[in-house]
């Protein structure tokens, strides 16, 4: 009874945070690395520094499969994160860190479709401009990029807002793009 | 057909440019490898050499930043901030 009592007592003082991947992510359109470089240096504006590329091929990601499961499942882990209370100055809850919780969550979605890793990155960019329920802090700001079979994608990725990057309001202030 | 042939000899060279990049190295837009702009690219809080200085006097220099991103969220429903 009392390892029982101390048992539950371990568990409600654990707060373990869980990260959800959707499964049934669709494969098999790809691109080489080469590609995902031409997309950077066509859709982006010049003087973006853009990581090394270090795998061969990436997956590109359905669009329907973003909107039906993916960006769904993405708000609900922000809700959760945000339950937990998780600090937001100067700690890993920052947007950097929302937007690895983002990436990671479809690495994890490609690993379970046993495809290639997903053609998506990190944006540093200044908010100059509102989007995605983010004012304009004029602060640098983190969010992802995911390369759709409908064209590249922008994600706030703490309200699950995307445009297409042609429409993505700061794309002219983006900085750096972190693929791996 | 001079017009046809200089649209063709920029495709090549463009064709050329982009299969010079190696994507396992950093990347710019707009210029390809980094590696491949000696001294045309130089990272701040390191102080440029004299040669730096002086080969970046005739063209633009790119710098890159201290990312220094902060924690700018998205303003949380009311009931959620408050039990922060």
């Amino acid at each position: 009874m009392l390892a029982a009592l101390l048992g539950l007592a371990a568990d409600t003082a654990r707060a373990d945070l869980e990260v959800y991947a959707p499964s049934g992510m669709p494969t098999g359109r790809t691109v080489t690395a080469l590609q995902l470089w031409q997309e950077f240096d066509h859709s982006l504006p010049p003087d973006v520094w853009v990581s090394p590329l270090e795998n061969s091929r990436y997956e590109v990601i359905s669009a329907k499969w973003m909107r039906r499961e993916f960006l769904p499942a993405l708000k609900h882990e922000m809700k959760m994160l945000w339950k937990e209370g998780v600090p937001q100055d100067n700690s890993a809850g920052n947007c950097n860190g929302f937007a690895l919780v983002c990436r990671l969550m479809l690495s994890l979605s490609a690993m379970d479709a046993h495809a290639c890793a997903p053609a998506a990155a990190t944006v540093i960019v200044r908010q100059e401009k509102a989007f995605g329920g983010l004012s304009a802090t004029m602060e640098d700001h983190c969010v992802a990029f995911v390369l759709t079979d409908e064209g590249p994608w922008i994600i706030e990725v703490q309200s699950g807002a995307y445009t297409n990057i042609g429409d993505y309001p700061n794309r002219g202030t983006i900085k750096l793009v972190s693929v791996h | 057909m001079k017009t046809l042939l200089v649209a063709i000899a920029g495709l090549a060279t463009a064709g050329a440019a982009l299969a010079q990049v190696d994507t396992t190295r950093p990347m710019v837009t707009g210029h390809g490898n980094v590696a491949a702009r000696p001294q045309k690219v130089i990272v701040t809080n390191q102080t440029p050499t004299a040669s730096q200085v002086a080969a970046t006097s005739s063209d633009q220099t790119l710098t890159l930043e201290k990312f220094v991103v902060t924690g700018s969220l998205i303003q949380r429903p009311a009931k959620a901030a408050k039990n922060r």
